[in-house]
Order: structure tokens, then sequence, then C-alpha cells
């Protein structure tokens, strides 16, 4: 840790001295430092922080926002994306909560940029992500009620189907019931005129019936 | 009547009346006019230039129609939808009039089972010819989810179809039978297959009553779930005046609506020509009327509860259908159908001077073009509303369309027409008991018969 | 055939005969045979591709097998999304082209005319001013297109995107019906094909050539996307307005930089269009009106769209949206 922050804050000093004479009253004494998170596993949220010392005074900077940025590759482009955005508290230090999504060395960057203008501080570090094989991101449609599915639709189908066989059975059975004689009934003539009250009544046992 | 005593049947126990009813029934398959041909040949033709119509839509593709993109379905949806809607006539008059003990319904039921039908088997074909790959249908079975409106629709259609020639078939039966031993040749042949052994014996007769009590109630729930499925291939999707929780109901009380008044045209129709006169009689006309205007009552409930409820809101999208359909481009459609359709009807039938045969049929007319129409702004209307912003597209039916549809029409009373002549018209057994039970009734319920001296039965 | 009485027989006899064949109720075994009879009856073959699934169809069906989805380098499986970032949208007025994320599709994918795969509207905003809004096809996670597709022609892939398989669409077209976003596209008549396409193998993920009578709209260019290459409206955006990205990797770019995704949503008060509506899509939007680019927001218009290859394909017949 030590030395990087030693090339870290010299480097730093290095670009103040050469912009000295241009810019004034900006970060030139900011010192920002990138802490790794105590344990990184994708898919589980992570604390990133990063501090800010003042150069000159040696305390704490606080109320400063600060940007973090994470190197990714996707498509044939690489770069930092911005993952999250703090201020910097009481002691200087300045947190965000980070899903890491990929296994591996991460790249993460810190920018400061200072309210007055002037130019960026940037510091990185590399992190260490385990990860898990599954599936971080899901999205379901709709519910799932047990038993309500199209099983429900063959059911009655089914049953409606069964009773047509059922009445087809029926027919069939009218078929071969008409292997048996038909009822057959004569009434004389005279019941006819008794029984009937109107001219051209039916006759009650005729054959077609 | 000489063939019916060379088979020596008891043809002196059977009354005048009862022969009468036999020989109007037997009339139609006994003389074939001239007129009877020249109909059937101009249906053919109507049927062929729609066929030629198709060809011309498989060989170009579906861009031979008005339908674009953005108004995807038209003319064809449109009479699916009317087609089906006519076949609940066979299922309202024949099953739930029989479940009601409703006696005035026995002339009628024959036909309304022909219609029911018919109208299935035409409007079957039109989710097929709408297709744009109808050589891949076999996908529907191969690949057929349960999860889509088009499967259930096709699951709903079959079991309908099938339902519904059973239950043509079987009251049937004794009719065939009739048929076959006052034929000879050919067709004898044919009637003795089909009345597969009908003699009437008790046990026979106990195991149609059987069949008919089972169908007559299952097919109550199958036909309501047809209608039921077909509006769900609108209500299904997420479109203004689709995304509606009532279209189920709604097109089932459309659907008994314009099969009624079908009927009641059919009706009209096949009376004057056959001179049934004596069998389907004022009576029926009128109490058909009632039945549609109490039809016409639900349809206004229905719409008033769709555009009262969708129309005080106004949410986005809204606003652009009403006034297309209020004081737009669908404006003559619209009013047509609420007028012609939903008001006048009822009002012909209910008002006592109109309340004739003819009036009647008049209001049937009215609403079943009232209802074609409302069937085509439901589709159409729907998808003119804009998506994401964009001009509205039109849609014009093209030719192919027109004469497709046409077609439709001529295949419908072609199949009718046909049936005529190779059917049973009346339900012999059925109008016969019915009499019989009105005549122990009393003297003044019942058909009432003609003068003996004249006879019955004219030609066609 | 009916039983000949001899005078000999019992009559009793023969009318028992006669009763035991007739009159038996359907007893409950026989009610149970024909229910499965009806069973058998009513579960046809839709049922097959369930029971014997990748027998039939391999990875068929509205979700495809997870063998060939694209994954990370962690080995996890892609989740695209996309996010338009509409600040930098100005219809490609400043570049005096018709939009040319448009233009780079039709000509990637060799889109017959008229379809606009992504289609960039020109939405008016409150107060007189007009945004533009490129508009790829949703990818919903709950798209309506795949609940109501009779035969899984359209299915969702692991990877969330939406594909058609224009080798089952019987082209009924209730999934145009269906997508609330104007976003799906059919071959009316014989589409025109690119001379590039005669040798062209067909791939679901490749919808080249297009086919009569079926249906087809922006894919995500899943095969470029898997081999790590920015699908073609994402590559042509001069002003880098679109971002193409990983949801399960939570990383994306436009071409230019990198964001991660989760991040750039929420920071820029990201929304999805009709989101009223539950369909659940990838694609996101920042709100703008071009104004980073320069466009100022009473600035309206854009240039028609062009089908430059459509010209190519000799005496291609067209037709209108």
């Amino acid at each position: 840790m030590k030395p990087f922050v030693w090339s870290a804050a010299g480097m730093l000093v290095l670009t103040v001295l050469a912009l000295g004479s241009v810019s004034t009253a900006h970060a030139s004494h900011v010192h920002v430092e990138v802490m790794e998170p105590a344990s990184a596993i994708v898919g589980q949220p992570s604390q990133f922080s990063a501090a800010l010392t003042s150069a000159d005074t040696g305390q704490p900077m606080v109320g400063q926002s600060v940007t973090f940025f994470a190197h990714a590759s996707f498509s044939g482009v690489e770069g930092y994306m911005e993952i999250g955005r703090a201020a910097t508290n009481s002691e200087g230090i300045a947190a965000i909560s980070y899903v890491p999504r990929e296994r591996g060395q991460h790249d993460i960057r810190v920018d400061y940029a200072p309210s007055a203008g002037g130019t960026v501080e940037h510091a990185t570090a590399a992190v260490s992500v385990d990860g898990s094989g599954s599936q971080l991101y899901v999205q379901t449609a709709g519910i799932q009620v047990p038993g309500l599915n199209s099983w429900l639709i063959i059911g009655l189908l089914s049953v409606v189907w069964g009773i047509l066989f059922f009445v087809a059975v029926v027919v069939i059975r009218i078929a071969r019931a008409g292997d048996e004689e038909p009822a057959q009934q004569r009434i004389p003539a005279t019941a006819v005129a008794a029984g009937g009250t109107l001219d051209g009544a039916v006759v009650a046992h005729a054959r077609y019936r | 009547m000489g063939e019916a005593s060379e088979r020596g049947e008891d043809v002196e126990a059977i009354g005048p009346w009862r022969q009468r009813l036999e020989e109007a029934t037997l009339a139609p398959i006994r003389r074939t006019t001239v007129a009877y041909y020249a109909w059937v040949a101009v249906l053919l033709a109507v049927i062929a230039w729609g066929g030629y119509a198709y060809y011309v839509q498989l060989r170009d593709g579906l861009v031979a129609t008005g339908m674009r993109d953005r108004i995807s379905w038209g003319f064809y949806i449109s009479n699916f939808v009317f087609f089906i809607g006519i076949s609940h006539a066979g299922t309202l008059i024949s099953a739930i009039l029989r479940v009601s003990k409703a006696g005035w319904r026995t002339p009628v039921t024959r036909m309304a089972e022909f219609v029911t039908v018919v109208a299935l088997c035409t409007g079957a074909l039109f989710p097929i010819i709408d297709l744009g790959r109808p050589d891949r249908l076999q996908n529907v079975i191969l690949y057929g989810r349960w999860q889509s409106p088009i499967i259930w629709d096709v699951v709903a259609i079959t079991t309908y179809l099938t339902a519904s020639i059973t239950y043509l078939f079987l009251p049937m039966l004794p009719d065939l039978a009739l048929f076959r031993d006052r034929t000879t040749g050919l067709r004898h042949t044919l009637y003795r297959v089909l009345s597969i052994g009908w003699n009437g014996n008790k046990k026979q007769r106990g195991l149609l009553a059987t069949a008919l009590g089972v169908m007559m109630i299952l097919i109550i729930p199958i036909a309501v779930s047809v209608h039921t499925v077909v509006s769900w291939i609108f209500a299904m999707n997420l479109r203004v005046s689709w995304n509606s929780t009532i279209f189920g109901a709604f097109f089932v009380a459309g659907a008994i609506f314009s099969g009624v008044a079908t009927l009641i045209i059919i009706m009209a129709i096949l009376r004057k020509v056959y001179h049934l006169e004596e069998y389907i009689t004022q009576k029926h006309f009128v109490y058909l009327g009632y039945l549609l205007a109490a039809m016409s009552l639900i349809m206004i409930y229905g719409n008033l509860s769709e555009y009262i409820t969708t129309g005080y809101k106004m949410e986005a999208g809204e606003e652009f259908h009403f006034r297309e359909l209020f004081l737009g481009q669908f404006a003559g459609y619209w009013w047509y159908y609420v007028i012609g359709g939903l008001v006048v009807p009822p009002l012909l039938i209910l008002i006592p001077w109109t309340r004739t045969i003819w009036g009647i049929v008049l209001a049937a007319f009215l609403v079943d073009v009232a209802m074609w129409i409302e069937r085509y702004f439901i589709v159409v209307a729907a998808l003119r509303v804009p998506l994401m912003p964009y001009e509205p597209s039109n849609y014009a039916p093209t030719w192919v369309e027109w004469s497709i549809v046409a077609a439709s029409f001529a295949l419908f009373a072609l199949l009718i027409t046909v049936f005529i002549k190779v059917f049973p018209i009346l339900a012999v057994w059925e109008v016969a008991e019915q009499q019989e039970e009105a005549i122990a009734a009393g003297p003044a319920h019942g058909l009432q018969p003609r003068l003996v001296s004249q006879s019955a039965g004219g030609a066609a | 055939m009916r039983p000949v009485i001899d005078a000999n027989d019992d009559l009793s006899k023969a009318q028992e005969q006669a009763n035991s064949l007739a009159g038996r109720r359907v007893g409950r075994r026989r009610a149970l045979k024909l229910f499965a009879l009806g069973a058998l009856g009513a579960a046809p073959l839709p049922l097959m591709p369930n029971v014997l699934s990748g027998v039939l169809a391999p990875g068929r069906g509205p979700t495809r097998a997870d063998a060939d989805a694209a994954r990370a380098p962690s080995g996890r499986v892609r989740r695209w999304t996309m996010i338009i970032d509409l600040r930098n949208c100005d219809g490609c007025q400043s570049v005096g082209k018709p939009p040319q994320c448009t233009t780079a599709c039709i000509e990637g994918h060799f889109a017959p005319e008229p379809m606009e795969w992504i289609q960039v509207f020109e939405s008016e905003l409150p107060g007189d001013g007009t945004q533009f809004i490129p508009t790829p096809c949703q990818q919903c996670q709950n798209a309506p297109c795949t609940n109501v597709c009779p035969v899984g022609a359209t299915f969702a892939t692991p990877e969330g995107s939406i594909l058609i398989d224009q080798n089952r669409c019987i082209g009924c077209r209730i999934c145009m019906a269906a997508c609330p976003y104007d976003r799906r596209f059919f071959n009316w008549g014989d589409p025109p094909v690119p001379p590039e396409a005669m040798l062209a193998h067909y791939d679901v993920e490749h919808q080249t050539p297009a086919k009569k009578g079926t249906v087809m709209k922006c894919d995500f260019c899943p095969d470029m996307a898997r081999a790590g290459v920015l699908p073609y409206c994402v590559q042509a955006c001069p002003h880098h307005a679109i971002y193409y990205g990983d949801l399960e990797e939570d990383v994306g770019t436009n071409g230019r930089e990198l964001i991660s995704v989760s991040r750039f949503l929420s920071e820029h008060q990201a929304y999805n269009l009709k989101e009223d509506l539950g369909t659940k899509p990838r694609v996101f939007y920042v709100p703008g009106h071009g104004e980073l680019v320069g466009r100022d927001s009473s600035s309206k218009g854009r240039l028609p769209t062009e089908w430059p290859w459509v010209k190519r394909a000799n005496g291609a017949k067209t037709w209108k949206r």
C-alpha cells in the first residue's frame, strides 16, 4: 500500500507543478486513495470506498463529490464505466455500494473533480472478485398458480369429447337395435273416430314415431 | 301414396293431417323445377368466381387484398365472426327451446339445425382463407399452443361442428326412415344407409331420447363457448375497443341475435318456396320475432355498457375511436347499426301494425345487415386507431375480398339449397308429436289443419 | 340381420335374448373408457411438442433451449437490452439524411420496403415541440405477440429477445393485432430478394431471404450480438444515441463509451414506452429531444426513409404500410 500511495502522491505533485502557473485555487493539494472492499463476490453488493485528503494539510476533505468507475470491455469497446458517485463524509471517505457482475480482476478508478474547476484527480485499484455461476438477472412475467394451466383446457375437452363419444355409442346401439321388430299395432277405424276430436287427428301409434 | 301401399304399411291408420305433413316433407326431394337448377347454377357461378379470386390471392399473396400492416385484418375475419355468429340459431331454437319444452319450435328446428351446420362450415373456412401461408395449416395441429386464442377457436369450432352435426342427425333419424320407406332406387339406398336401421321400436326410441337429452344439454355450453372464444381473438389483444372484459357475453348475445334473424329469413324463404304455410305459421314468426326483440334489448344494453363506460372516461386512443365511429369514417355504418339494427327492428316487432310476417322478415333482414356491419367495424375501426405517432391508415377491400365474401354467401345458400333436396325439411315426427299433445290439450291448440279437400305439398 | 324366430322356438327365450343385448346401462367402467377415448380425441397433436419436446423440433416452442444462448465470459447467459438516449437523437436532422439507424438496419438485413424494423417516430411534446423516438421491437418480457401465436412461431430466447421462425409462421397475423407498438411487419406479397440472399441460408437469427406470407421484425441482431458485434442501428447512429447492453453483466455501450446499464437507467430516469400495458419491454428511453446534439424542440420533420437495396432487386414489388 505504502509505495503505491507515495507514487500516487508523487504523480499528483508533478501534475500540480506542471500546471501551477495556469490554475489558481484548485485541488493541487488533494490526495485520493481507493480502498479495496473486504470481499467482493459476484452478485453481492460490496462497499467500494475512496479517501480524499488534502495534500497541504493532511486533513481529510469533507463533503466532496467523488465518482467511481469500473473498467469493462463489451462488444469491442474497452474503457471505464461509471458505477457510482458519493460525497465524502467527516472522515473524508466516500463510499458506494456496488454489485460486481464479473469475476476476476477489476480496475476501479476514482475521480475527484474539484468544484472550482481544474484537473480531475484519479486513482485506481485492482479488485479481485470471486464469483458464482448462477444467473443474476431474472425477469418473469405473470404468476404461477398451481393447477391453473393448459391441463384445465385439456381436461374440459376430454369431458366434452367423452360425452360426444358416449352419444356416438348410443347411435351405434340404435343401429344395432334396428334388428328388432317394430312395435306393430293396428287401431280399428272406429277408435280413430271416437278418439280423435278433429278431422285429421293423428293416430296415437303410428309407425314412425 | 301408391308406393307406400306397395310397402304394405298401415296407411289407413295414419290420418290425413299426418299424410299431408309427410307429403309436404317429401315433396322437395320428389320434384325439382327448372327454377331450382337455375338458382343452383347462379350460386355455382358466384362460387366459381370466388374460387378464381382465391387463386389470385394464392398466386400473388395477400397483397391482392386491401389489408396492410396497420389494418391487418379486414373482410375475412369479420365475415368469419359473422358466420360463426349465425350458427347459434340452431342451438337456441333446437336446444334451449327443447330444454324449456317450448312446443311451437317443432316445425322450425330442422331448418335451424341446417343453418347451424352450414354456417359453421362456411365460417370455418375464413381463418384459412385469411392465412398468409395456408400451405402450413398442419402446423396448427403439429405445433399448436393451448395458450393461443386461435387454437381455442379451432378446438371450439371443431367441437361445435361435431356436436351440431350429431344434433342435426339424431332427430332426423325417424324422418330419414320415413324417406327410406317412401323412395326407391339410389335415394332409397342413401336413406337406408343414413337411417341406420331405424324402425321406431321401443328400444330405439328410448336410446334416441337418451342421446337427444344428453346433446340438448351439452350443446348449449359448447355454443356459448364457441362465440366466447371467437370474441377472445379480439379481447386478448391490447387494442382500443378490443381491450374489454364484456366481449364474451356481448358476442354471444350478438350471435344469437344474428342467428335468430337469419333463421327468420331462411324460414320465410323456404316456407314460401315449399308451401309450408300450414306448419310454419304466423305464430312462429311472431314468437321468433319476440325472441329477436328480446335479443335486441340485450344488445342495446351491451352496447350501452360498452360505450358509456369507455366514452365517459375517454382514455388515450378512445377519443380517436369514438370520433371515427360516431362522427367520422365509420359514422354511416355505426348509425345504421344502432338505428337500423337495434332500434327499428324491435319497434317493427312490438308495434302490432307491423307485426306481420313480412314486417318481421324485414326486421330480421335489417338486423342481419346491421350485424355484418358491426363485425366489420369492430375489426377495422379498432385496427385503425394509431398505436404510435403516425397517420392512421385506411382499409379498402379489393375485388378479391368482395368476391370471396360473396362466394361465401353463395356457398351458404347453396349448401342449404342442396340440403333441402336431400334431407327432410321438417321434423315430421316432432311436429306430429307436438300436434298430438296440443290436440290433447284442447281443440284450440296445435296447428290448425287445412280443409281435407286441399292437397298439401307443393313442388319445387 | 334380423334374428330368425323359428316357429319351434320359445318366444320368451327370444325375448330374453333381445333384452340382454339391449338396455344395459353404461356402467362406470364403460364411462371411464369413454372419457379416456374423449381425452385421446381431445388432446390431439398440440400436446405432442410438450411430450416429445426436442424430437419434433429441437429447441422450439415459446422459449428456445439455453444451449445456443449468447454468453458472457463468465459463462452466464446474456440478457440483451437497448437504451436509447433521446437527448442525443435529432432524427438525423444535423446529418441531412434519413435516420441512419433505420437505413443501416434496412441495408444490413435487407428489410423489404416498406418495413422499418427500427422506425423513428416524431412525437409531439407538451407545448408545441417534438421529439424523435427511434422505435425498434421492444423485446417485451411479457410479449403479447408471443402469448397469442397459435403455432409458437414467435418465441422468446433465453437472452430475452423475441424471434420469429419464418418457416413455421402460418401468417394468421394475430401477433400483429397484439403488438401495441406497431413493430411487426407482414410480407403481403413476394418480398424483394437481395441478390446476395440467393445463396444465403435462412436462419431464425438472420431473417434473409424474407418469405411471402410471414411476419418479420427487429430481432436485436442476435447473431451479431453473440459474436460481440453491435447491431446495425447502434453502429450507424452518428450521435451514438443508442446503447446496447447486457443486463446480466450490467454493461453496455454505444460504440464509443461504456456504461453500467442499471446505473445509467436510474441516473437518467429511463422509461419504457407504454409502460402501463405491462409488456415489460427491454428497450429503455432517456427522455430528451436531441438537445445534446444541438436540436431545438421546435425544429420539426425528418427526411423520409429509403430502401436503396430494393432498387438492386430487379422487378421487386412492394406495398404500402
